[in-house]
């Protein structure tokens, strides 16, 4: 009797096994040009993305079986900005009391936001370096965000000690602002002290265990004798009246551990190039102030946000590899403090001049502006080649993410534009944007 | 041999003034019927003689060929440089007789920043702070004046209320402006007869009120400041108004554009204002794109640059059509790409920008 | 009973040769187990039809259809006869101290967020006034709180309501002038007594220039409406001192046979310390909201139970909310508050609709819900007014404001 009923169990029982887990949903993407970094592009060819990453890239590639199909004119990298206060709290992105140990991840308000990060996302920018702290002389840590939500709701923060921020020269007279560019260096340099005083602590503290070690292995083999001369002293200083002084031996004085100093602790690691120190300034005569007195530091990776006047710099910026992050806004006559000499065709002679050009949105949460800012700078001299490699591959390189970010190659983080043109024309329209491998934006609606 | 010499030439012929003709031809030329694949235009005195394709070299006429593509330049409608102080008078509310041509001073540093951007007509506005802030004027960047009363400023925003003069509200404002055209005098008088009228508010209510004044008077004009005037297009189409649209910034609400758009689809007359701030004249390009990418059609938004700015402004600008001053601007590429800068400024056929290379 | 004979009608006209036009279709559907016609009128059951933004019909006993808006209470739109949705001191003209030929609806702006959250609480038509800064200042207008953003389409053709105040506030920020006046802030009232004799004088003119026609001046015409009863005056006037002063203006004027001016008291929080003048002469008071303290505008003091002590002396009451749209403060709450001054529940809920209609000259669209009428409904998950049962739903000229969800 039983065995009926099991019999006509076991079909369901069957039926009910689980199936295969789902697979992870997979993108297969044919364009006409696939540019996988400025210079370098496939003709005709597919990308595949998969958990979130690029799974491959070729002219080649078969679409599996169950991928969603896309197929665009152009597919490139995500824009990155790397100069903004998109989704900080509006009291947060103008505070000054900021030291270097004030984190952006802190004040990041995805709600309040949310209308300008979807507005960027759309606009093509996938990802940005947000500093709080307005014109601050020391900004704090800046975090990498993607503008794309994360999949519960909040923001995802790629990277929360990105960058540490700062200003130079933003008020006061030359002598003042070459004093603020001084702090600075002296920052730098106590940040560097700290960490030589902690290496030589090691040092230190390793040669004394060792003396230690050593002493006390002597001692083993003289102590009687060393006992017996002892408690003759002993004597002797009890008979002369005398206080018996015991005799200190300079293994006994431990070396001291460096106070902890949480700020000298971020600037070492600003010093020894840890952390890439973005630092904005304006005017040649903090600018020069700067350069010069960072040169000490030969593992310090400094980035000028601004840079109005530092064209003349160029050879120096060049020779130690320092990225200008340009701002090409139109501005009309009332300008900010500093950028009097601002001219939209920065961008394109510091590029002439062979400097790492990069292009933020000033500090603003106007990011979502960012390409047609680059189209206005290539409109004033910027090759499009360079303007696009300034969204893409130096912006990442500068905040590093040059290993997951700003390429459409095999194992980078799926955060793909696919548009109907070249990317920095601005009639180009986007299509699709892909964030961590979904589509975080379809122009024509759902996913 | 024509590239060497017409450099040379044209040269002289900016230096001797309007003699004889010159034909450009460009890549491609934006006429006011669309754009022509390698365009020419005959100019002659100062003023288009003849725009086509296949334009004959008169025996007069020196050729001169540019790499890029160029256009009737654009329309800034609203902008106060030069007026400095001059641009509002407080001392009434009505200043119906006061003409900002008066005001206009050519020699002013800032009109280079407009020839750069390519920009070869301003309507100079007044400062918002009084009801009605007198005739606006059409001018040329450090040129001359093209039209001296193009509109009557008419403010239906509360920024026309100052504390302890009359009005201080909008019924009062109202009945006050009413009360005028019962019997209209000075720039009232003249409202309907060649002048038009420029209507400033700042939210949709007041833009519902000035529009439905101008309907009220048959006025014929446009609307000016009004960032989500898509909400007001029926009435707008109604009383047969255009509208000018302030700067849209970075930080713009996105319904901004998206309402400029609505417009666009309900052919409702559009240009693009400078505001009372003194912005960069490449703000005009970036609105009239942001606007693109909202759903603004492309010819939509180049006639609000060029030659729906002219005919709002009252003012024979922003087209390339024959018979008009030769105000042309030579881009590197196509105008409404960002990417395309300003190589060359011409106004009234003399050269006032950009270098002589090519 | 009614169900054969209404089955063997629709045979019949289905047998009959069609209609020569179809009876429009009914927009939209509503349902109550308790509708609240108007105050002391209720149908069980009811079935509320609406046809082109007013009620088609109301059918009694009847069963929720599927898919019906259904809610177990169900009342007409509440009027508020004292909302305060303008844009501030730029809604009233304050260059002469006595406006009468203009109106608030100049300054009216429908993209407001504020109605919406007005009509979501159940508040469907308004009386919006120039705000008081001066003695008076002009005429108020009847509005819907729901529609399409247009003065066209919002505004209720009502008695013509002329505003004014009389208290501290028309004096309030202004000075009397030292030296040379520069501006008309130097030259207005600066007492209650100013503002006054700003009352009296105003009627005191218009009634020479009845008399004499070379004393004629703008606004006359509009005063002489008002010494006629053509046109109603609503007047502020929070204390006791202020109402006094309000009423005896009236019977002064008739006293000294210039007229009969029809008045109401806007914000009458002290009416009830000297009811006699108001019982003599019949002003109808809109009371202002209950005040969580007891002290209100103008440090007036209103106990709860003014609504009871008012009706028995027989004087007509309309609450009003001044627009507030919170939890406690909003005019369903302010009936609310009524009821437990000792008001019935018909007698508040006429206070939020059939007497602010009447005293709007709006009666005979809004206020009820009977056909023909307006389709303005509120709709309560229990007893309306009561503190255990919410605002569910609310209809304003048919279309759905507020959706039960």
């Amino acid at each position: 009797m039983l065995a009926p009923a099991l019999l006509a169990w076991a079909p369901t029982i069957s039926a009910q096994e689980p199936a295969d887990p789902p697979a992870e949903t997979q993108i297969f993407i044919k364009a006409e040009r696939v540019i996988v970094q400025p210079g370098k592009e496939l003709k005709d060819a597919q990308v595949l993305v998969q958990g979130g990453k690029v799974l491959a890239v070729g002219t080649d590639l078969v679409a599996p079986d169950g991928a969603k199909v896309l197929e665009t004119k152009v597919v490139c990298a995500g824009f990155i900005d790397p100069w903004s206060t998109l989704g900080l709290d509006s009291a947060s992105a103008s505070l000054r009391d900021t030291n270097i140990l004030t984190r952006a991840v802190d004040a990041l308000n995805p709600f309040g936001s949310a209308v300008h990060l979807q507005a960027a996302l759309r606009a093509g920018i996938t990802g940005y370096g947000v500093a709080l702290g307005g014109k601050a002389s020391v900004k704090g840590l800046g975090a990498f965000v993607c503008t794309a939500n994360h999949a519960d709701g909040g923001l995802d923060v790629l990277l929360k000690d990105s960058f540490i921020g700062a200003t130079v020269g933003s008020s006061g007279d030359a002598f003042d602002r070459i004093g603020y560019a001084e702090r600075l260096v002296k920052y730098i340099k106590a940040g560097e002290d700290y960490r030589v005083e902690q290496v030589e602590y090691t040092h230190e503290i390793a040669k004394w265990r060792t003396e230690i070690a050593e002493s006390e292995v002597k001692l083993e083999k003289d102590f009687k004798k060393a006992k017996k001369s002892r408690d003759k002293e002993i004597k002797e200083a009890e008979e002369d009246n005398k206080k018996f002084k015991e005799e200190s031996y300079r293994e006994d004085r431990q070396p001291r551990k460096p106070r902890f100093d949480a700020e000298k602790e971020a600037w070492a690691r600003v010093a020894e190039g840890t952390l890439p120190l973005v630092v904005e300034a304006h005017r040649y005569v903090e600018l020069s102030a700067l350069l010069d007195g960072t040169k000490a530091f030969d593992r310090l990776r400094l980035v000028i946000a601004g840079g109005t006047e530092v064209l003349p710099l160029a050879a120096t910026l060049v020779k130690r590899s320092i990225p200008v992050i340009v701002w090409p806004t139109p501005l009309g006559s009332k300008r900010p403090a500093g950028m009097r000499a601002h001219d939209l065709s920065l961008a394109g002679a510091l590029a002439e001049k062979d400097v790492r050009v990069l292009l933020g949105s000033g500090g603003t949460s106007g990011t979502r502006d960012l390409p047609l800012l680059a189209a206005l700078a290539v409109g004033h001299g910027l090759e499009p080649e360079k303007a696009l490699a300034a969204l893409t591959t130096e912006a990442a390189r500068a905040l590093d993410m040059g290993s997951i970010l700003g390429k459409v190659r095999a194992g980078y983080r799926a955060d793909l534009l696919l548009l109907d043109g070249d990317p920095i024309s601005t009639t180009t329209s986007i299509r699709q944007v892909i964030s961590a491998g979904k589509i975080a934006f379809n122009v024509e609606g759902g996913q | 041999m024509n590239i060497l010499i017409a450099p040379i030439l044209s040269a002289l012929c900016a230096v001797s003034g309007d003699t004889g003709s010159l034909v450009l031809q460009a890549e491609v030329v934006h006429g006011p019927d669309g754009p022509i694949e390698k365009g020419r235009i005959l100019i002659r005195d100062g003023k288009i003689e003849a725009i086509g394709a296949g334009l004959e070299l008169p025996e007069d006429g020196h050729l001169i060929e540019l790499e890029g593509h160029l256009s009737a330049g654009l329309v800034a409608m609203g902008d106060q440089t030069g007026l400095k102080g001059e641009a509002l008078d407080s001392t009434r509310q009505i200043m119906d007789g006061a003409d900002l041509a008066f005001g206009y001073d050519k020699t002013d540093d800032g009109w280079g920043a407009f020839l750069e951007a390519g920009v070869t007509a301003v309507l100079l506005t007044p400062k918002p702070g009084a009801l009605v802030g007198g005739r606006t004027a059409v001018v040329k960047p450090a040129g001359a004046m093209v039209q001296r009363r193009a509109h009557l400023h008419v403010c239906f925003s509360n920024a026309a209320f100052k504390p302890g003069v009359a009005p201080t509200s909008y019924p009062g404002a109202i009945s006050m402006l009413e009360q005028r055209m019962k019997t209209p005098t000075g720039g009232f008088a003249l409202l309907g007869k060649g002048l038009g009228v420029l209507l400033a508010a700042k939210t949709r209510a007041e833009g519902l009120r000035a529009v439905a004044f101008a309907k009220r008077h048959d006025l014929t004009g446009a609307l000016t400041g009004v960032s989500r005037a898509g909400d007001l297009a029926d009435e707008l189409h109604d009383a047969g108004l255009g509208v000018i649209l302030p700067p849209i910034g970075a930080a713009a609400d996105p319904r901004v554009p998206a309402s400029a758009a609505t417009l666009g689809k309900k052919d409702i007359p559009l240009a693009f204002s400078l505001g009372a701030t003194n912005r960069s004249p490449h703000a005009l390009r970036i609105s009239a794109l942001r606007c693109m990418k909202a759903g603004l059609a492309r010819d939509a938004a180049w006639k609000a640059l060029t030659s729906g700015a002219g005919e709002i402004a009252n003012a024979p600008v922003g087209s390339l059509a024959v018979g008009r001053a030769a105000d042309m601007v030579l881009w590197s590429g196509d105008p409404l790409e960002l990417t395309s800068q300003v190589e060359r400024v011409w106004i009234e056929g003399k050269q006032v920008h950009g270098d002589d290379d090519q | 009973m009614i169900y054969p004979g209404f089955l063997i009608s629709c045979v019949l006209l289905a047998l009959a040769s069609p209609a020569p036009e179809a009876p429009k279709p009914v927009d939209l559907t509503v349902h109550a187990d308790y509708l609240h016609v108007a105050p002391g009128e209720v149908v069980r059951n009811a079935l509320i039809q609406i046809r082109d933004g007013k009620i088609a019909s109301v059918l009694p006993g009847r069963s929720a259809p599927d898919g019906a808006l259904s809610a177990h209470s169900i009342m007409a739109g509440m009027i508020d006869a004292s909302a305060r949705v303008t844009p501030g001191d730029v809604a009233v003209e304050q260059s002469k101290e006595v406006i009468t030929n203009l109106s608030v609806t100049d300054s009216l702006d429908f993209f407001n967020p504020a109605w919406d959250r007005l009509a979501r609480t159940g508040v469907t038509t308004t009386l919006i006034a120039p705000p008081d800064y001066n003695v008076v200042g002009g005429f108020s207008v009847v509005v819907k709180t729901s529609g399409p953003k247009r003065v066209e389409a919002r505004v209720v053709t009502g008695a013509s309501i002329l505003r004014g105040a009389i208290g501290e506030l028309p004096s309030a920020g202004n000075s009397p002038a030292f030296g040379r006046p520069t501006n008309f802030y130097a030259r207005r009232p600066t007492t209650r007594m100013g503002v006054e004799w700003e009352w009296r004088k105003a009627f005191f003119d218009a009634a020479q220039s009845a008399r004499f026609p070379d004393a004629e001046f703008e606004g006359a015409d509009v005063l002489r409406a008002c010494l006629a009863g053509d046109v109603r005056i609503f007047i502020q006037a929070w204390t006791t001192a202020d109402i006094r002063t309000a009423v005896y203006l009236d019977e002064e004027m008739q006293a000294e046979g210039y007229g009969d001016l029809d008045i109401v008291i806007d914000a009458g929080a002290e009416a009830w310390k000297e009811p006699a003048f108001l019982v003599r002469t019949g002003t109808p008071v809109v009371l202002p909201p209950f005040p969580a303290t007891g002290r209100l505008g103008e440090r007036a003091f209103m106990p709860w139970d003014t609504g009871r002590k008012l009706t028995d002396l027989g004087i007509m009451i309309a609450l009003s909310a001044h627009g507030e749209t919170g939890l406690k403060e909003r005019l369903s709450a302010q009936a609310g508050y009524a009821i437990r001054g000792g008001l019935t529940f018909d007698e508040a809920l006429a206070c939020v609709t059939t007497t602010p209609a009447r005293l709007l000259g709006v009666e005979k669209q809004v206020g009820a819900v009977k056909s023909g009428m307006d389709a303005d409904l509120v709709l309560w998950n229990g007893a309306p007014f009561s503190a255990t049962s919410n605002i569910v739903g609310v209809v304003a000229s048919g279309e759905v404001v507020l959706t039960p969800r």
